[in-house]
Parts: structure tokens; sequence; C-alpha cells
């Protein structure tokens, strides 16, 4: 028995020697990444909806740019730099986005920004950023004025402020791609148009009125509603009335989910249809089944089809947060790592140290950003526009947004 | 020193040795010795697999993208030369970003007053790195239906490769639209 006990224990002392060898390689090799110990510490500003109704989104746009941020960190992305991270909360409310955007100018140590999630809240902080020439690169902001200017519809396109870029694709693409959806793929041709009356919604019903009527679509009728109002009866009486087919909206889920439900109760079975604003779980949880059979554009690629993006879901689900990166979190992270990429272009051009200017530095670097990112090839254009212009269509099948076709953009 | 073997003591201590050790074994009963026997050949795998799986592994080959998203469409243009009839030709290039071979299975369009056929007729293979041109042969059949001022024309196409088979809105971007277009106002003018 004692020779048995001392051969069990020989065995055992062993197996475990030789399983503390293989856990200690394999934390030496995880281990290599670097503690991000550098001796700079810059912040990238996070500005999006942080409360309120669009909140999803914007946690979803803080935890990925948290999630760029200590990647960067971990792999000693810019050496002798420390990157951190400091989010406010705009409420996706034009004036909080414009006192943000002064407090994070007064932040000498921030870098860079990214946000905000509403065109009408970028709208208020794009002077104050460029005035200091802090770079504000969105994840989120469709309406193409804000980067090539309020003529860009006549062909007049001029960017407004250098400091101002975007990963998103605009709604000069996402309004006439949905009204050729609508058109050509549904057979739909008569439209009621519904917008929120601000900069995002009024300006994607613009696009996607000019390209239905274009294709040979009628509009059956228009009206607007004020974003948080929970009675659309109205607006639900207009469109019975008017024959339409379906109807597009203009806005974000927390009015578009309230008005498709109040429009199918009503008896009216047609289809919502609307841009990214609309596409959330969230609008499929308030709108219940009556949203069955709507339909809604957003920025990119599907994150999950992307080959890109399979690091970026792993780590982000290892991230611990507990809630979705929803449909900015690719761009969202990309945009941080962007201006991540200006910093290290800038430090690597200054013998290893941030300039004295840092912040006009990484404006002009920003220009020649490109890499292979978490939504793909990230760059921008002569007018801070994203060069990867990808759009796709979900329609709500069974409760569920699904996948209906993807469109990208090569002129 | 010749005549000198090893020394004495060290084989007398290994033959008393074995003499005690078979003494031992044979008094065990037959499962025991299976027992000790087998058991350290246990406990030698159960740490060969205990070292082998917590070694870090090589990353997984990755896997084949869906079609799409390795597939570039542009558009090259229309082909020199007078356009005859009812039809218009534009040319477009399908290179194949990925590591694994690709299909290009259909070309459409939406437009309910026109029809497409491809030079060379569909599927088309494009193998890893590969560039394909493909010609649009587009015919009025509706005039009526074929829009003649939108400002984002697409083809939709079908891929296919190892992994799945998926369709994609190419949006061709200016050039095309203006020459879809033209070429379709003269087309309907001819016919």
């Amino acid at each position: 028995m004692r020779n048995r006990s001392l051969l069990v224990l020989t065995a055992i002392a062993a197996t475990g020697t030789l399983t503390l060898t293989a856990c200690g390689s394999r934390a030496s090799n995880s281990g290599s990444g670097g503690s991000g110990s550098g001796s700079t510490t810059v912040t990238i500003g996070v500005d999006a909806p942080l409360t309120g109704s669009l909140s999803a989104l914007g946690i979803g746009i803080q935890n990925s740019v948290d999630l760029a941020v200590k990647t960067a960190n971990k792999t000693n992305e810019v050496p002798g730099v420390t990157f951190k991270m400091e989010a406010l909360d705009d409420k996706a409310a034009p004036q909080q986005g414009s006192l943000n955007a002064t407090q994070l100018v007064g932040d000498s140590s921030v870098i860079g920004v990214v946000g905000p999630l509403n065109s009408g809240v970028a709208l208020t902080m794009q002077k104050t950023f460029n005035n200091a020439n802090l770079v504000e690169v969105s994840p989120a902001n469709t309406n193409p004025a804000l980067t090539q200017g309020p003529n860009w519809q006549t062909g007049t396109k001029a960017r407004p402020f250098a400091s101002y870029f975007r990963t998103a694709t605009t709604d000069a693409i996402q309004g006439p791609f949905a009204a050729q959806f609508a058109y050509s793929t549904l057979g739909k041709k008569k439209v009621f148009l519904v917008d929120n009356k601000d900069a995002y919604g009024v300006g994607l019903v613009g696009t996607f009125k000019d390209e239905f009527t274009k294709l040979g679509g009628t509009v059956a009728g228009q009206d607007h509603v004020t974003s948080g109002a929970s009675d659309f009866s109205s607006t639900v009486n207009a469109i019975k009335s008017s024959g339409a087919d379906f109807v597009y909206f203009g806005g974000e889920y927390p009015d578009a989910a309230p008005l498709t439900k109040q429009l199918k109760a009503a008896g009216d079975n047609i289809s919502v249809i609307g841009g990214d604003g609309n596409y959330d779980p969230t609008y499929v949880k308030l709108a219940g089944t009556a949203a069955n059979g709507d339909y809604a554009t957003s920025v990119g690629a599907p994150v999950e089809s992307l080959p890109s993006a399979q690091t970026f879901v792993t780590n982000y689900k290892a991230g611990g947060y507990s809630q979705a990166y929803g449909a900015y979190g690719g761009y969202s992270y990309d945009s941080a790592w962007a201006i991540i990429e200006a910093v290290k272009a800038v430090v690597s051009a200054n013998s290893g140290k941030l300039p004295s200017n840092p912040r006009q530095a990484v404006e002009k670097a920003m220009s020649n950003v490109n890499f292979s990112g978490v939504t793909g090839t990230v760059s921008f254009d002569q007018y801070g526009d994203a060069t990867n212009k990808q759009l796709t269509v979900y329609g709500v099948k069974n409760g569920v947004w699904t996948t209906i076709k993807t469109g990208t953009f090569s002129g | 020193m010749a005549g000198s073997g090893p020394e004495p003591v060290e084989i007398l201590e290994s033959r008393g040795a074995e003499r005690r050790f078979s003494t031992w074994w044979r008094a065990q009963s037959t499962r025991r010795r299976l027992v000790l026997a087998l058991g350290p050949a246990a406990l030698l795998v159960l740490a060969f697999l205990t070292v082998d799986l917590t070694r870090p592994q090589p990353p997984a080959p990755a896997a084949t993208a869906w079609p799409a998203e390795h597939a570039a469409v542009t558009y090259d243009g229309m082909p020199a030369g007078d356009p005859s009839g009812r039809t218009a030709d534009f040319s477009v290039s399908v290179r194949n970003q990925d590591a694994a071979p690709l299909t290009v299975v259909q070309m459409t369009v939406d437009y309910r007053g026109l029809t497409l056929h491809t030079d060379p007729r569909l599927p088309v293979a494009v193998q890893p790195g590969q560039t394909v041109r493909i010609q649009l042969i587009a015919t009025a059949a509706d005039c009526t239906r074929i829009p003649m001022d939108d400002e984002l024309p697409f083809i939709d196409v079908t891929f296919r490769n190892i992994r799945a088979i998926g369709q994609e809105s190419e949006i061709l971007g200016d050039r095309y639209t203006s020459d879809l277009h033209r070429a379709m106002t003269a087309a309907c003018r001819r016919g």
C-alpha cells in the first residue's frame, strides 16, 4: 500500500510540474503584449447618448472605444504613450453636445474624440472642435452636410471642418439605396413620408424622396412627428387615408417603434422602412409583433459576417460588457483606432515623443490613416468621409432583425 | 588492470534488489499487478495530455469569408463601338481578394423594363487574386419602366465560395449611372 501511494504521489508531482510548466509558458506568451506603461497619457474622448432612449446605441459606442483603448495599451501600440478614455453623455441633445465639446477641448490631455451618434448633435460640436484642432471621428453620423457642406445636393461640395471625420457612410447613399430597395426590389410605388424634424431625420427623408420619385414612385403624403411623443394617432390617420403602400421614416427607433405599433393596431398593416436610426433590437422590443415586415437600412455590412471583425466580436464578449456593441460598435472601434493610428504616426515622426502641438499634428495625420480595421479598410477621402462605403438592408422576421442584402459603393 | 570488471558491489546490490522486487511482485494479486503496471502509464498519458492541452495553440486558420466580402466589383466603362438596337454594353471587373476560389453565379438589375445578359455567360470562376472582366449586355425591354435619372442604380451580384452563396448589391458609382442613363435613353430612341 505504501509503495502504491509513493508511486501515485510521484506521478501526481510529475504531472503537476509539467502542468505548471505548460501554464507558465502560456502566461509568458500572452503576457508579451506590454502593459501600456507609457510615460505620456493621452485621452480619447467619447460623446454619445449614455442615458435616455438612445442609450443602447450610445453605450455600445462607449464600450467599443473602451475596448480599442485597452487593446492599444495591451499591445503597446504606441510605445511611450498610454491611452485612456473619457466618455461624456450628450443625452442626444445638441445643447449638451455643445457643452461636452467645450469640456473636451478644455482638457489638454484629450487628443481626439469619438462621436457623436446624432448628426444634429454633431452640427453643434464641429466648430468648437475645429477651433481647437481637435479631431472628431463619428461612427454614426450620416448627414452628408457634415463633411460636404450645406450645398452638397446641388453638386457644390465643400468640406466645412478639417477636424471632422467619420467612419459611417452617409445618407447620400443610404436614402437612395433604401428607395431603390423599396421601389425596385419590393415593388412599392406609393410612400408616406414621416420625419422627426431633426437634421438626421429630415435629411434622410429628403434623400429617400428624391430617389424614390426619380424612380417613378409617388408620395402619397408627408408628416412630421415630435421626438419623444407617445401619441401618433394623427399621423396614423393621415397614413391610413393616404392609401400609401408603405411608410418611410426618418428618425430613431424610440419614435419609429410606437408609430409602427399604432399603425398596425389601427388596421393598416403596411411596412415601415427606416434608416440606421431604426436598426436596433429595441425597435422590435418596443413594437412587438407589429415590427414584423418592417425594414431598416444601416451603415456597413453585418459585423458578424466580416472576417475582419471576428477578433473584435470575440474580445468584446471577453470584455464582459453588459450591453451589446450595437449597430455602431465596429465603426466606433475603428474610429478610436484611427485616432490611435494618427497618434502613432505623429509620435513616430517626432523621435518617439508627442510633439508640442499634438492636436494639430494628429489632425494632419488623420488624412493619411490607412489600416485594416473591424469593418474593412479604414481611410478617409478629401472630405473626411470613409472610403469604405457599405450599407445593409435588414428586415424584421419573427421578431428578429435579419439581413436582407448588403450594398457596396465602389464608384 | 587486465581482467578487472565492473565493481562487484554494485552488481550484487543490483541483483539483490531484483531478487527482492521479484519476490514482492510475485506476492501481489493479479489485479494489483495490473494496476501497478498500467497506473504509471496512465498517469504519463494524463501528464502528456495536460501538457498538450495547455500548450498555446497556433491560431486557427482563418475561415473563408462570405463570398461577397472578398469580391471587389468595379465599373470599367462602356466598350468602344456603336451600340445597335435596344442594347448597350457595360464592362465590369470582378476581383477575388480571398485565398479561396470564388464563382460569380448571377448578375441582375431590379429595373422591370431592363433585361441583362453577360459575356461570358455565368457562372464564371475567379481564382484567388485573379480579376475577371465581364461584359453586361443590357436590353431595354420596356422603356416606360426604365428610370432615366435615378442617382444610385446598382447591379445585384450573386457569389459563391466553399462557405456559402450570397448576394451583394454593387453600387458602381456616378460614371456607371451616367453611362446607363445615356445608353438607355439612346437605346429607347433607336427602338
